[in-house]
């Protein structure tokens, strides 16, 4: 006979799996909000951890507090498409309006993009959003949530709406899936999507069908299809819209992902700011079980079973990063590994393992259900398929298009986002977010294909379209998006720990015009070493924002370092490093 | 973080031009540090696993980023465009290369605080090292703005967080070497530091003080303190300059040099004296700077043998020394020929003697298993000798540069001896041992590391170099250790001899280094040599016969209660009944009378009813009397242990033995000629040098009357069968 135990005998090597849940439980539950030492200890206990790797989890998420937060906490997002529509304007009016606070009381601090890019600017009170407001409005809800009345957040529902890479026309047959699950036919799925060309929609454009194809060759008793929805990057919204209009295609695409590789479990990874989108796709997955679609002998098939987890974020940007990914589901602090080995081989607990995003998850269900042929019908200028493209900063309507891939930028800010702001010209885009690098306006014209837009030294990406217009200053957006990296660093190795903090220093002092002779120089020798020499992506994408400006916006540094001035008067202010 | 696990295959690489071969598996880094060629690193060290942050060591391999050549395999290349193309080329020096390089080291130096306390103290901060050599002393970057301060809560180690660089190796070094687990990383991104528990101060976690983190440290991050001397008798302390300057000490930390000022002493010593007696204690090893020494064992070789006298009137004991072509017992080893002792060797019972020269090492096991000396050691020259303590010993034996020296030295010269050592392999050629020189593994093993289990399809041959090899079965209820294999035993022949099982499970009881044989090469040995298999098919038949016995012994009941039973199996018993007993302790002096004035009773243990039962031995299950310098003591079939000739009387059994059933037995000898030179005029006279020799009690066995049982007056002591045993508890 046992006593009865309040927590499930974990093996020793999976003793940190669900942590996070344990310790978002308690900070949840605490007066205080946070998690003191004495917590720590029990969890340690109960876990059979050491002291150390508890303290390690929990000092490295943001999320998580070891001390008492204050009663209200606002943090303002100032990254790019917040920072372009008023964030800083924002902070200043409550900065100024609430002066005097005890900062046990109120504090105003910042936070990484939380995916709102459309309703910019976005700011969070004690873990509730609000978007799109003014600085006097911003006033009245901190001030309300002072006399205990917090307003309701800024909230996404289903809108109703059709959309073209939707297969099944609103409806959620899970077609592609029956008919696989019937034929079996999983070769054939894999070469449907060859066909089509799917490309990895979280960035990278790696071709699905060699990822699906590598690790269903690989043999291993236990393999995982991983669904990263850890979207963070600023301007990127398809996901967080993808999973409100059609969750369904995206858990339809794991399960047939996870059928064709030979995973029986696959883990959807979603942001923790995701809320709502979290709560859809359990209704989903729910009516998913309900059907027989997942579980154990799915669609009667007694050889077929499949279960799918929802894995919600610790947080934190880097958390996208597939290996961090996968240390996050294990339970550590999310830092990104040495590559090789790759995930394929050696993935989530060092099994096989395909990590897809959302989007391409989507496609691939698309793909699946209408053929390769239909994939390829849509397109232009030469590209084919469809894309989710998110548009913010300077255009009228900001917000998530269809597009067909291979439409022009300008395009696209015309047609789909109704054009510029205030009729102003589009000096600069970011085709997308800060990881592409900003273009100069002339660039506009540049058809959305992964391969005109390498030509660019720029990417496709997660298609994160930020569009500055006259008035921007395109060195200080450089330095918001380095700034930005540097914030999400995990700190794992040096060249992005250390250079991307003097990466800020240098570009801030040059936003305040001081400036010393071998500024440019160090710049460069810092780029190279970051882009060569870091471990995961975030350091090697870091130094894009400030070669692109180097490069497209010359003039406009120079003003600031030759002359000191800033031709659009956003820099010399002080402002934050 | 380990790939599937596969076969090892050669792969060839590419280094700077150059070709090598090594092992699929190997890193980059280890490939080019056997070829000789420098890859500068921070993060990585010896024995830790490498982690990949610094990227110091960040090679070119043709792909779109670097990649840390300390933590990236070399495996076979997939697609290949044609077969004699490499699996990998690397550039480790080119000019982008060495450009991240300096950037990275320009990074840390911006925030390092130069010269950091290691560099003050002992000259070798890693990181102040390379920034000169890559001129990034001077670093053009902003410096940081806040210190992340110093934590001087330790008593032994200060920590200065501003000079960490997060390299992880203090991480790695409390957790993976030390099984400490105190030290780990905290916050993230710019803000990460280093941590204590749950971010306590150094002096107040769980920290228990072993400076392993300060020794792993490559900068001033974590030093000591305070230097502690530690004081030798003789020779003078070795300073640091003067250690960093020997190619022994190459990549040994200098703070831990420094930290350890003392546990380091230079000896010269004149030709003839002794360094040591074996079965002293000595916690401390030699390595040889100039002359020779001679490594032997001076007890002579035999075991305690007690004998009855009779006249026509009297009868007496007579106990003496024998070896064992004189006076052969049941379960004595007659193949092993060779004695292993503390020293890369191994020396004939004929003749135990052997002579050691420049950069040999020796009295390494006693140094850090505090076992007592194997063998007594002699200046054969006048000779200069570095005498030094665990601590240091541990250092070095942690350095790859090091350790492949001992190792390479021990295929070339120690090798072939060792595998000579038991009789059975005596008929091996040269030519094949040279061939099996190329092949073999060599191996390490932590302490409570297994080799392989019992039931495990058997792959390899083992020789042990260095440590203790324990070996069990299983049984219900627990596992028997059946024995603790000594350096310069063998074992996994058997399940390669066609049983394809092993027959039983063998772990390493300390740090232990092996030699792998691998099964394949095991066969061709054995079709080779025909002797050596019909030699070793004989002692596995019996050694099959031995284990089915015993299994069939025991089979079926706990352990535990086997041991008790193999009481009643033995075939006779002594008891003493204790209501009869006065406690006058004649039989005591008896058996002291009997067998030199040593008696081996104890009038104490197993008490049933009324009855005392003196045992000669316990059955341990696990008998840490097998835990012998020489590997003297070993289990007979009746799992009685027996003492083998090569004792040298250190004692080590006896004080291992909780029940006092071993006895330590003095004999005289002469003096010979060597020691009587180093004695004054004044001691001449004492011409008798004492031998000593381990021996257990066999309650008489071989004779009809046990000398206690003569002895006692008041018929309390009896010799008795277990069957009588058991009529006399019923009554």
């Amino acid at each position: 006979m046992s006593a009865p135990s309040p927590l499930k005998v974990l093996p020793a090597e999976h003793s940190t799996e669900g942590i996070f849940d344990e310790l978002k439980d308690i900070q949840r539950k605490h007066p205080k909000h946070y998690l003191p030492l004495k917590e720590l200890e029990r969890v340690a206990e109960r876990r059979g951890l050491h002291l150390r790797d508890v303290h390690a989890i929990a000092s490295y998420y943001p999320h998580f507090h070891l001390h008492p937060p204050a009663t209200i906490e606002i943090k303002v997002c100032d990254d790019m498409s917040c920072h372009l529509r008023g964030a800083p304007g924002l902070q200043r009016t409550l900065e100024q309006r609430f002066q005097g606070i005890s900062r046990d009381e109120l504090n105003i601090g910042n936070v990484s993009c939380v995916g709102r890019c459309e309703h910019a600017p976005s700011f969070v009170i004690n873990d509730r959003y609000y978007d799109g407001h003014t600085p006097e409005e911003a006033v009245e809800i901190v001030k309300n949530t002072m006399a205990g009345h917090p307003p309701p957040g800024s909230s996404y529902r289903v809108l109703d709406m059709r959309l073209e890479s939707d297969p099944y026309g609103g409806q959620k047959p899970y077609s592609a899936l029956r008919e696989y699950a019937s034929s079996r036919n999983w070769t054939g799925l894999i070469a449907n999507l060859e066909a089509a060309g799917l490309k990895g929609m979280g960035g990278a454009g790696y071709p699905t069908n060699l990822k699906w194809g590598k690790v269903r060759k690989l043999e291993s008793p236990q393999k995982y299809i991983i669904c990263n929805a850890d979207e963070s990057e600023p301007g990127t919204l398809k996901d967080r819209f993808i999973l409100t209009q059609l969750p369904h295609l995206v858990i339809e695409g794991m399960i047939l992902g996870g059928l064709c590789v030979g995973a029986k479990r696959g883990y959807l990874y979603i942001r923790h700011e995701y809320e709502e989108q979290a709560e859809i796709l359990i209704r989903e997955l729910n009516s998913c079980v309900e059907q027989g679609l997942i579980g154990e002998g799915i669609l009667g098939y007694p050889d077929l079973s499949f279960e799918i987890v929802v894995f919600v974020s610790p947080g934190g940007y880097i958390c996208g990063e597939e290996t961090a990914l996968l240390e996050a589901i294990e339970g550590k602090r999310a830092e990104p590994r040495n590559k090789p080995p790759f995930v394929a081989d050696a993935g989530l607990w060092q099994k096989p393992t395909v990590i897809n995003n959302v989007e391409t998850l989507a496609f691939a269900t698309a793909i699946a259900a209408k053929g390769a042929d239909w994939w390829k019908s849509h397109g232009a200028n030469g590209a084919k398929g469809l894309k989710f493209v998110g548009v913010s900063g300077d255009v009228q309507k900001p917000g998530m298009y269809e597009v067909p891939m291979g439409i022009r930028y300008s395009d696209l800010i015309r047609e789909y986002a109704g054009g510029p702001l205030d009729g102003r010209k589009i000096i600069g885009f970011a085709p997308s977010g800060p990881s592409s690098g900003y273009l100069p306006a002339s660039m506009l014209d540049l058809p959305m294909d992964w391969d005109k837009l390498r030509e660019a030294k720029s990417m496709v990406g997660s298609a994160a379209i930020v569009v500055c217009a006259e008035g921007r200053c395109m060195l200080d957006m450089a330095f918001n998006a380095v700034r930005f990296y540097r914030n999400e660093s995990c700190g794992k190795c040096v060249p992005c720990r250390v250079g991307s903090q003097k990466m800020v220093e240098i570009l801030h002092r040059w936003t305040q015009g001081r400036h010393h002779e071998s500024d440019q120089q160090i710049v460069e020798e810092l780029s190279h070493a970051l882009r060569l020499g870091s471990i995961c992506g975030l350091g090697q994408i870091l130094p894009a924002p400030i070669q692109s400006v180097m490069q497209h916006f010359r003039e406009q540094v120079d003003e600031h370092l030759l002359h000191h001035r800033c031709p659009a008067g956003v820099c010399f202010r002080g402002g934050k490093a | 973080m380990s790939s599937p696990a596969q076969d090892p295959v050669d792969v060839h690489l590419v280094i700077d031009g150059r070709d090598i071969t090594v092992a699929s598996g190997t890193t980059i880094f280890d490939a080019a540090r056997e070829s000789g060629i420098p890859i500068p690193v921070l993060c990585h060290q010896h024995d830790e696993t490498p982690v990949g942050v610094c990227r110091m060591c960040v090679v070119d391999v043709g792909e779109r980023a670097y990649t840390a050549a300390c933590i990236r395999k070399v495996e076979p290349k997939e697609k290949k465009t044609r077969p004699d193309e490499p699996d990998l080329v690397v550039k480790t020096n080119t000019d982008p290369v060495r450009a991240v390089r300096k950037t990275v080291l320009q990074l840390l130096m911006a925030d390092h605080p130069t010269p950091c306390v290691r560099q003050r103290n002992t000259k070798d901060c890693e990181l102040e090292k390379l920034a000169h050599e890559y001129g990034a002393i001077q670093s053009p970057y902003p410096h940081r703005e806040v210190t992340r301060g110093q934590d001087d809560s330790s008593h032994i180690i200060l920590v200065d967080h501003s000079a960490c660089i997060l390299c992880d190796r203090c991480i790695r070094a409390c957790a993976d070497l030390r099984d400490n687990f105190v030290i780990a990383r905290q916050g993230k991104g710019y803000n990460a530091d280093i941590a204590f528990d749950l971010g306590k101060p150094m002096g107040s976690s769980s920290c228990v003080s072993c400076g392993e983190c300060m020794v792993s440290c490559p900068t001033g991050a974590l030093t000591n303190k305070e230097t502690i001397h530690h004081q030798f008798e003789d020779g003078v302390p070795c300073e640091l300059e003067e250690l960093r300057k020997m190619p022994l000490f190459d990549h040994v930390s200098g703070t831990f040099l420094r930290f350890n000022h003392g546990a380091v002493v230079k000896r010269h010593i004149k030709q003839g004296e002794f360094l040591f007696y074996e079965g002293e204690g000595g916690p401390t090893a030699f390595y040889v700077l100039e002359g020779h020494i001679d490594i032997f064992i001076s007890a002579p070789h035999g075991h305690v043998h007690t004998r009855e006298r009779s006249t026509a009137l009297t009868s007496d004991m007579h106990t003496r020394l024998v070896g064992k072509h004189e006076h052969q017992r049941e379960g004595e080893n007659l193949h092993i020929t060779h004695t292993a002792v503390d020293a890369s060797m191994e020396l004939s019972q004929e003749d135990p003697v052997a002579r050691i020269g420049p950069e040999s090492l020796f009295g390494e096991m006693s140094c850090t298993h505090a076992y007592p000396r194997s063998a007594t050691a002699r200046a054969a020259t006048d000779c200069v000798v570095l005498e030094m303590r665990r601590n240091v010993l541990d250092a070095l034996r942690k350095n790859k540069t090091f350790r492949s020296k001992v190792d390479k030295d021990y295929l070339e010269h120690t090798f072939e001896n060792h595998l000579r050592k038991s009789s059975i392999f005596s008929s091996l050629t040269s030519g094949f041992i040279q061939e099996l020189r190329q092949k073999v593994r060599l191996g390490q093993y932590a302490p409570g590391e297994v080799i392989f289990r019992q039931g495990d399809v058997a792959d390899a041959f083992y020789l042990v170099r260095r440590g203790f090899i324990k070996v069990s079965e299983a049984y219900p209820g627990g596992e028997l250790v059946l024995a603790y294999l000594p350096a310069g035993s063998h074992f996994g022949e058997i399940a390669l001899l066609g049983h394809s099982k092993c027959t039983a499970t063998c772990s390493a009881l300390d740090h232990v280094d092996l030699v792998q044989i691998s099964g394949e090469d095991f066969q061709n040995m054995l079709r080779l040599f025909p002797e050596v298999r019909n030699h070793l098919e004989s002692i596995c038949e019996e050694r099959l016969r031995e284990n089915q016995k015993r299994f069939d012994h025991v089979s079926g009941m706990p352990v535990d209660d086997f041991l008790r039973q193999g009481l009643m199996e033995a075939q006779s018993l002594l008891v003493l009944d204790l209501d009869n007993c006065t406690r006058c302790d004649q039989c005591v002096k008896a058996c002291a009378d009997a067998h030199e004035g040593v008696t081996r009773l104890v009038r104490d243990g197993l008490r049933l009813d009324h009855f005392l039962i003196a045992t000669s031995c316990r059955h341990c299950k696990d008998p840490l009397c097998m835990v012998c310098p020489v590997g003297a003591v070993h289990r007979q079939r009746s799992l009685d242990v027996i003492i083998d000739d090569s004792c040298i009387g250190c004692g080590e059994c006896a004080q291992n033995c909780p029940y006092g059933n071993i006895n330590m037995h003095e004999f005289t000898r002469a003096l010979r000629d060597d020691e009587l030179a180093l004695l004054g005029a004044g001691q001449q006279r004492a011409r008798k040098a004492v031998v000593r020799k381990a021996t257990s009690c066999n309650l008489c066995h071989d004779r009809k009357t046990p000398a206690c049982v003569y002895a006692c007056p008041h018929d309390a002591a009896h010799r008795v069968t277990g069957e009588q045993f058991g009529e006399m508890l019923k009554k």
